[in-house]
């Protein structure tokens, strides 16, 4: 199992107390990133149909689901050459965690699901790990604006945008008494 | 690589930025039909604006009956889309013709391939044989891949101007201005053809789908007995070189095959051991 860290000198400071951390659920491998969020945003999103009587002036609802979308966007940055090697690696393992885990014939056998954690914003109610979520894409966009490091032919941005949309796998608590968490969702707070 | 570009350009980029190269290859069904004369052959210095790639999962979801927390998701594979744009200046008239010429060239790789369809010696007629297959290297952001380029923009900036016509360029006292040694040969901020915009900067938008040559994933038949390593097993970096030694579950591992070879050697050198160790005499 990897367990990367991306600008690991200031771990002290930023993995610690503030950091994005994704878990490849197939193989366990973990990346964490400085939490230097750019956005977040977390929609809870009911799938409900109304019926109308013919004496109520409103519906009756008929709630089928909830749905929890989120999507966020973070900045990865280079201040030296090395820094830009190791965190390319880093935002490699976070891409590569899109793949699944196949078998010897390459048929799929693990589906790409991700544990997302973003301190107290996105985190689990039952647990202290993360989110299971479903990512439907990563967008990868480097701020050219702010410089380049290059060397030996190899290209590497000051600064980086990555952009994650992504559907939560609601959790349940196997020791609960209620089939959703009481406590879900939940974005921490006294 | 193209001498038209600016001297100060070429010197950069030999030593430290890296070309980039967009080279159609033969259609692996159809290698007949390939010719090298009209093929895209794109290497050149850009200046990047702009570098956006998406990784896009794409997953089903499942019927969801009522009540239920979650719906089933199928995963269906993962698609790698890369959005480059760059911008070519020209400094000379040379360079800008250039630029031109590079433009033109590239942006024939979105349009189809074709074939003289020669059922009917009377009448000749064309058939669509599919798209371009094109490979696209571009240091260590795109590493030698397989591409379908889906779309390419064309844009010239009218703000950076254009280069002008210089009615009196081929007057002898021109033609002699031009021969000074010290000079290039050409003049390089004035045109004698009329009729010709050359536009001091162009930007290029170009957009392209990966079709990836090697398996992706982790596990696989490549790493049959390691299923938390990167299944490509090559040794490389994915999707972005880093420049320095991949991470450990990226390392190299043999392959099933390589293993059984490792050990059909292994036992052969244990029998010869044995025959020098015990001698029939």
């Amino acid at each position: 199992m990897a367990y990367l860290l991306s600008n690991p000198e200031e771990g002290s400071y930023s993995l610690d107390l503030y950091y994005i951390k994704f878990t490849h659920q197939p193989t366990g491998h973990i990346v964490a990133f400085p939490a230097i969020i750019q956005s977040l945003s977390d929609t809870h999103a009911p799938s409900f149909s109304k019926q109308y009587g013919n004496d109520t002036m409103d519906p009756t609802i008929i709630l089928s689901s909830t749905d929890r979308k989120l999507s966020f966007s973070f900045t990865v940055l280079n201040s030296t050459l090395e820094e830009a090697r190791h965190n390319t690696q880093c935002v490699n393992l976070l891409i590569q965690m899109l793949y699944p885990l196949t078998d010897g014939d390459g048929a799929v056998i693990g589906n790409p699901y991700i544990k997302v954690e973003v301190m107290n914003l996105i985190s689990s109610a039952v647990s202290s790990e993360g989110i299971l979520c479903v990512i439907d894409n990563i967008s990868y966009d480097m701020k050219l604006d702010d410089g380049i490091i290059s060397e030996n032919k190899h290209i590497y941005p000051v600064s980086l945008d990555i952009s994650i949309a992504a559907t939560a796998v609601l959790e349940r608590d196997a020791h609960g008494e209620t089939f959703l968490p009481n406590t879900y969702p939940s974005y921490g707070g006294m | 690589m193209s001498d038209e570009q600016h001297p100060d350009v070429l010197t950069f980029g030999t030593h430290v930025y890296p070309a980039l190269k967009i080279t159609e290859e033969p259609d692996p069904q159809h290698p007949a039909w390939f010719d090298p004369e009209s093929a895209v052959d794109f290497e050149y210095f850009v200046f990047l604006t702009s570098f956006q790639e998406t990784f896009n999962a794409r997953w089903e979801i499942g019927n969801r009956s009522y009540g239920r927390l979650n719906p089933m998701y199928y995963y269906g594979g993962t698609d790698r889309e890369a959005s480059i744009s760059f911008t070519l200046p020209a400094m000379t008239v040379q360079e800008s013709e250039q630029n031109l010429l590079k433009c033109s060239e590239l942006s024939r790789a979105v349009y189809g391939r074709y074939r003289a369809w020669d059922i009917d010696p009377r009448v000749t007629d064309f058939t669509m044989v599919g798209h371009r297959y094109f490979r696209v290297d571009f240091g260590n952001l795109i590493m030698n891949e397989r591409v379908f380029i889906s779309s390419f923009s064309f844009k010239i900036n009218p703000e950076a101007g254009v280069f002008e016509h210089d009615k009196d360029y081929y007057t002898a006292e021109a033609a002699v201005s031009r021969m000074d040694p010290e000079g290039s040969g050409a003049n390089p901020v004035q045109t004698g053809e009329t009729g010709n915009l050359l536009p001091r900067q162009i930007d290029v938008e170009i957009s392209m789908i990966f079709r990836h040559d090697y398996p992706l994933g982790f596990g696989g038949p490549r790493r049959v007995g390691h299923t938390d390593r990167w299944a490509a097993n090559n040794n490389k970096d994915f999707p972005h070189g880093s420049g320095i030694d991949v991470q450990e579950y990226m390392s190299r591992t043999f392959t099933a095959s390589e293993m059984a070879e490792v050990e059909r050697a292994m036992d052969e050198l244990a029998e010869r051991i044995n025959a020098l160790e015990s001698p029939e005499d």
